[in-house]
């Protein structure tokens, strides 16, 4: 069982993480509000949130909306507009415990910004690809 | 004087602009990874950043007892991390999120910091590129200076 939170406490959650790896988007939306590619990975079966009294949610687009922290501004998770509750990404940051997790795609590379580039020689996914 | 660039919030509602100073730098602490989801990607400005809209929607999170985050409170998009004024910094300093900026043309990535801080399953290419410090090289930036 894994658990997470915010940097403040006013988000925590847990969770079984799935074994899928981390994928990275580089869209615009989540590079604008992580200052870079957003880092996220999948729970089996969902998140179960264990304190939520910071919890706010943007609807960044048609297609997403973003859950964080209203008290300390972490970035948390992003979820499909009707996905069930608790079906979402969460962002590998706000893990207790990620030493052994492995990148295993970047999304929406069309937007990626020139001056950065990753190591790793996992999948680059265009927008329509992802 | 450098060129003063415009920056906005995912949601546009907080504004701001500011002169910044060359280099864009990452940081890999545990802190900037659970507030943004992966490494810090951001540029040092020159003085104080100017807020031209939504300074009522920006939010602040004392982190540490010498900075804190701010935040727009409506889409969190994080804003700026604001070293606290000290020996070293008299005003602070403005480290602002390098994405927010309308005009990202001309930012170079030099250095990285608190690359101790890394997990250890990602790292940037062309490392040889860029002034990289430990958590232990960035505090002894910030030491106070010896008494001569």
């Amino acid at each position: 069982m894994e658990s997470g939170s915010c940097l403040c406490g006013a988000v925590t959650f847990q969770g079984q993480r799935s074994n899928r790896g981390v994928g990275v988007c580089h869209c615009k939306m989540c590079r604008v509000q992580n200052s870079g590619p957003l880092m996220a990975v999948r729970f089996e079966g969902g998140v179960t949130l264990t304190e939520a009294r910071g919890l706010k949610w943007f609807a960044s687009s048609d297609i997403g909306k973003r859950g964080f922290c209203a008290e300390c501004g972490s970035t948390l998770f992003w979820s499909a507009p009707d996905a069930a509750d608790g079906d979402w990404d969460v962002s590998v940051g706000t893990l207790d415990d990620a030493a052994d997790e492995k990148i295993f795609e970047h999304i929406f590379v069309e937007f990626q910004p020139a001056y950065y580039d990753f190591a790793d020689d996992t999948p680059r996914k265009r927008s329509d690809e992802a | 004087m450098s060129d003063v660039k415009t920056a906005a919030c995912l949601y546009g509602t907080v504004k701001m602009s500011a002169a910044l100073k060359p280099g864009l730098g990452a940081c890999h602490c545990s802190s900037c990874r659970r507030w943004c989801g992966g490494p810090l990607m951001s540029v040092h400005a020159e003085g104080a950043v100017e807020v031209t809209a939504g300074a009522e929607a920006i939010k602040t999170y004392a982190s540490s007892d010498w900075a804190e985050r701010a935040f727009c409170g409506e889409c969190g998009s994080g804003l700026y991390y604001h070293l606290q004024p000290s020996e070293h910094f008299p005003q602070g300093e403005y480290i602002v999120s390098a994405c927010l900026f309308d005009d990202q043309t001309g930012f170079k990535f030099d250095h990285e910091v608190f690359v101790d801080g890394n997990p250890g399953w990602y790292s940037f290419s062309g490392e040889e590129t860029r002034n990289r410090m430990t958590e232990a090289d960035v505090f002894a930036m910030f030491a106070p200076k010896e008494e001569g």
